[in-house]
């Protein structure tokens, strides 16, 4: 096992260096979008005030030492205050909008990744058949559609009939954040039910987007390990196409499946500012995007230092997983 | 000058701890057939390209004597010489898969063209005439002038391949199994063409192969090679007639006969254990794990290749090592 | 001397080949095109978008200095679609046409597409050739920087930098985008020229004695730039996603301006109000330019492929 030891560290330090790298380009770039003085204060405040709000935030260092003090501030849990939304602690904002995204996330991933690879593996097996056209149909129209034009669509359609709601009264106590958990932990049944329909509008877009390129993906990739001689072996050697399909096919199929898995994954922590916008839904989209606009770095660097490690984590676990499966990937880090 | 056209001396290619090419030595002379025997993975096709320099030797020194430029004939050190370009014209390779050595995108007519209008060695109209009758030289017409490759058979591809090799009217040819990837009709065809090609052209040929019977029919003198090393080196009758390393004795007897009077494939002999390893191959002699002959002292050290009688040979049973005086088995002494 | 006759008559028989065979390849590619009706109805999206998109002038004589402005009616509300304004109005907020909106919208969206992917395209290739070509150290080093570029949040990242960069506007929105998206390009190009280096033929080259340039140039990129060409086909249409997406938020472009996402993103409060024009009519532009795209790509992805198949 040691040489799997072995690829496992090398692919942690590397990690643990591209994110720092990340993490203090994104810090410098969001520095130099103008002075970040203007966050704090505005035209009216003292010059003497101003010089002190400078040395309290460390700005008038040069920027590497800036940046050591913003990670002694992360070691310590302290991720500065996000201007943008009126001095609040990020950490304190994080905690309460990350939970909306994490649950539309979760809900997105269970639905959608099981779906697009049954259907997608369906669709391979029964090449050109009407199964088969109808699922490329839909997949190549979720594509081109763009994810705020059916969000729209279904907020104009659904919204009406009350299925979608934009502005959710909870009265369940706050447990986890998460809206539909916390309703069930109350057995607050109406609650839930409201839940329910302030996610739907969002869950269904993503899932239509979502859908339509993992179903392309997938059924592509199966379709090529079918036309792999290994199958007609298997068929020639007696096994019914049902078995050989399934068994073979499919499990080769897991492959590109769980890099799909570990994309999702990655940006399990992240929102999107485009659902948030259509539906009106809380969450970490819109309160990045925001913070972009107004060039609130405290914010942007918490969110970017979010996504990398993530994103990072998440390859990380493709890429041990993949040691796993494929020994000649950790041998061949050898040479 | 010298009746031999390339000198090897001491050739070494290593991969890392893979030694494919085992300090070899030998010398061509011109206008003959050298064949390179061996089973795969032994090290042949390394030593091929390597000779051309198209692998960067490790160790060791390559010579060929020619003229260039209507100088006269002198000894150029491939592996040293700045003007390596230019010899290039002298020495051409012929690969094993032409599907793989012909670019797919370029059609015939540029295939072949290309080293001619490189080195500018004719121009305009009469490049189109010297292609076509290159084309014909190899038995093809000018109709797949305009072929991509995959229009065309492995045969003819083949001979596209020759036909590019004898471009600029090369001296020397290293012929990498360029038959084994065909049909055995096609095969005979292309090897008759080899042999015409050499007559007319005054050609000089490496030839490596792993089959026995087109050593028989091409070569005039023939070197077997194991894990990286030569083991005998003889003129071919002398080899076929009276094998005297244990290794080339196993491969002759394992070439079935036409004849069947002959019983002896029934009586060939198959050799214990598998092919060492290139990367961690047995101490001293690569052969003895597998050497029915072996005594003690073949796992010392390596024997060295020498002269005996009336070829080289590196074999304990026939020369004495440096530090290894053996008087029980060996009345033969170095001569 | 009959045979120099006899082999200048073949050499001119073969010469005039030469155009026959130039026309025998265009017309092979077409005859392909034309079996796939899925592939002729993407070309023709796509050149009825550009004809549509190098029309607008005509179309739509633009009243402004800045022809991608719409042009302004006022009204309480927004307007339904009628003769004078075929698609209808945005109502208050800008009170633009939109049908003047969504046809400047298409030369908008051509123009943005075409120097996004230019941009990246060359960068691209220059990068990941020169990472590809030389390997080693030089290689790793390169392509470490372009996983950096992989880990950044778009969105986000893209927002910084077109904050960072002041004004709204065309250029902008290129410099933010084509920052973040030639990376992608740079890896493609790398992988596939990784995948010839080591093709035999790269190497028969060397042996003829070609220089390191010339076999980058005649054997390397002929057979990366397929795929990398492929790339930037789909890409075209996945960057108008993006950029109308942006637009949407409000990023990158005032409203007001001509371009399909920022109209839409008036619409979404008018929507519910039953103003459904303000949505669908840029919505569907966008859909179906995207799907002409997606469909040159596939068409693309199988004049390539048979050919490879074909190796007997």
């Amino acid at each position: 096992m040691k040489v799997l030891h072995k690829y496992i560290l090398k692919r942690l330090v590397g990690s643990f260096v591209t994110i720092s790298i990340i993490i203090f380009v994104v810090f410098t770039i969001s520095r130099m979008a103008g002075d970040p003085i203007e966050a704090y204060v505005t035209p009216e405040t003292p010059p003497e005030i101003v010089e002190l709000i400078r040395k309290k935030y460390h700005l008038d260092q040069p920027i590497p030492i800036q940046f050591i003090y913003w990670l002694q501030g992360v070691a310590e849990g302290d991720l500065g205050r996000a201007f943008s939304r009126g001095e609040q602690p990020v950490t304190e904002m994080i905690a309460r909008y990350l939970p909306y995204s994490l649950e539309l996330n979760i809900y997105s991933l269970i639905l959608t990744l099981p779906l697009s690879f049954w259907i997608g593996t369906k669709a391979a097996i029964k090449k050109d058949s009407l199964f088969d056209h109808l699922t490329r149909l839909f997949a190549i129209l979720g594509r081109c559609l763009p994810g705020f034009f059916t969000g729209l669509l279904i907020l104009a359609y659904l919204y009406p009939t009350g299925w979608i709601v934009v502005d959710p009264r909870f009265t369940f106590p706050r447990v986890t954040g998460l809206p539909t958990i916390d309703a069930l932990l109350d057995r607050d049944w109406a609650g839930l039910l409201e839940a329910i329909k302030y996610l739907s509008g969002p869950l269904i877009t993503s899932f239509i987007g979502g859908f339509a390129s993992n179903t392309r993906i997938l059924r592509s990739n199966i379709l090529e390990e079918l036309s792999k001689d290994y199958i007609n072996t298997g068929k020639a050697k007696g096994l019914s196409n049902d078995y050989v399909e399934k068994k073979y096919a499919r499990r080769n199929a897991m492959i590109p499946f769980i890099t799909l898995l570990g994309m999702r994954f990655a940006g399990m922590l992240s929102g999107s500012a485009i659902l948030e916008a259509v539906f009106n839904r809380v969450g970490v989209g819109s309160i990045s995007a925001a913070a972009a606009s107004a060039g609130d770095h405290n914010t942007i660097q918490a969110f970017t230092m979010i996504y990398a490690t993530m994103l990072v984590l998440a390859n990380l676990i493709i890429d041990i997983t993949y040691g796993f499966i494929d020994p000649r990937i950790r041998y061949g880090e050898e040479k | 000058m010298s009746e031999f056209l390339i000198e090897v001396e001491h050739l070494k290619k290593y991969f890392g701890p893979v030694k494919a090419v085992d300090d070899v030595s030998f010398k061509i002379r011109k206008g003959e057939t050298f064949g390179l025997v061996g089973e795969s993975g032994c090290g042949k096709t390394t030593l091929g390209r390597t000779m051309l320099k198209l692998l960067e030797p490790t160790d060791g020194r390559i010579y060929l004597n020619t003229s260039l430029d209507d100088e006269s004939t002198r000894r150029y050190d491939i592996t040293t010489d700045a003007r390596l370009r230019k010899l290039r014209r002298k020495m051409q390779i012929v690969y094993q898969d032409p599907a793989s050595s012909i670019n797919p995108r370029m059609i015939i007519r540029d295939v072949i063209g290309e080293p001619l209008k490189f080195h500018k060695a004719v121009k305009g109209e009469e490049l189109l005439d010297r292609i076509i009758y290159l084309l014909e030289h190899v038995g093809l017409q000018a109709e797949h002038l305009w072929r991509y490759p995959y229009e065309l058979s492995g045969g003819q591809r083949q001979r596209v391949a020759i036909a590019r090799a004898i471009a600029l009217n090369p001296e020397f040819i290293v012929l990498d199994e360029p038959t084994s990837a065909l049909d055995v009709s096609v095969q005979a065809k292309i090897l008759k063409l080899l042999k015409q090609l050499q007559r007319e052209l005054e050609l000089t040929y490496l030839f490596i192969t792993h089959d026995m019977g087109v050593i028989d029919y091409m070569c005039d003198r023939v070197a077997v090679m194991y894990v990286g090393d030569i083991l005998e080196h003889a003129d071919k009758e002398q080899l076929f007639n009276e094998p005297l390393h244990p290794y080339t004795k196993a491969l002759l007897s394992a070439v079935p006969s036409m004849d069947p009077t002959e019983r002896r494939l029934s009586q060939a002999e198959i050799l214990p254990g598998e092919v060492a390893s290139p990367s961690n191959p047995p101490t001293g002699c690569k052969f003895h794990p597998r050497c029915k002959n072996a005594f003690e002292g073949c796992d010392k050290t390596e024997p060295e290749l020498i002269e005996y009688k009336d070829r080289y040979i590196a074999c304990f049973l026939y020369t004495q090592s440096k530090s290894d005086r053996n008087d029980e088995k060996n009345e033969v002494n170095k001569i | 001397m009959s045979q120099q006759t006899e082999q200048q008559d073949i050499s001119e028989e073969t010469t005039m080949d030469d155009w026959a065979y130039r026309k025998q390849s265009l017309s092979f590619i077409w005859y392909r095109i034309r079996k796939s009706p899925l592939s002729l109805l993407g070309l023709s999206v796509i050149f009825f978008f550009i004809i549509l998109g190098l029309m607008a002038p005509l179309i739509c004589p633009p009243n402004s200095p800045d022809p991608y402005r719409m042009p302004k009616t006022f009204s309480r509300l927004p307007l339904p679609p009628s003769k004078e304004h075929p698609f209808g109005t945005t109502g208050p907020v800008t009170y633009g046409d939109i049908f003047y909106g969504v046809i400047w919208g298409t030369r908008y969206s051509l123009m943005l597409a075409f120097s996004i992917t230019g941009i990246c395209f060359t960068t691209g290739v220059i990068y990941g050739g020169i990472s590809g070509f030389y390997g080693g150290k030089l290689d790793e080093l390169m392509m470490r920087i372009v996983e950096l570029f992989y880990c950044l949040p778009n969105l986000l990242v893209m927002m910084v930098i077109l904050i960072a960069l002041g004004k709204r506007g065309f250029w902008t929105m290129v410099i933010a985008y084509a920052i973040l998206a030639w990376p992608g390009y740079a890896r493609v190009v790398r992988g596939e020229i990784l995948r010839v280096k080591n093709e035999l033929y790269v190497e028969a080259a060397k042996s003829i004695g070609l220089s390191d340039i010339q076999i980058i140039l005649g054997h390397i990129l002929p057979n990366c730039i397929y795929t990398v060409g492929l790339m930037a086909a789909m890409r075209m249409g996945t960057i108008v996603l993006s950029t109308s997406s942006l637009a949407f938020l409000g990023v990158g472009f005032s409203p007001g301006t001509a371009e399909w996402g920022i109209i839409m993103s008036e619409g979404r409060n008018w929507l519910l109000q039953g103003s459904w024009w303000i949505t669908v009519y840029p919505g569907i532009f966008i859909a179906f330019y995207v799907l002409g795209w997606t469909l040159v790509g596939d068409a693309l992805r199988d004049i390539l492929d048979p050919k490879e198949r074909r190796k007997v």
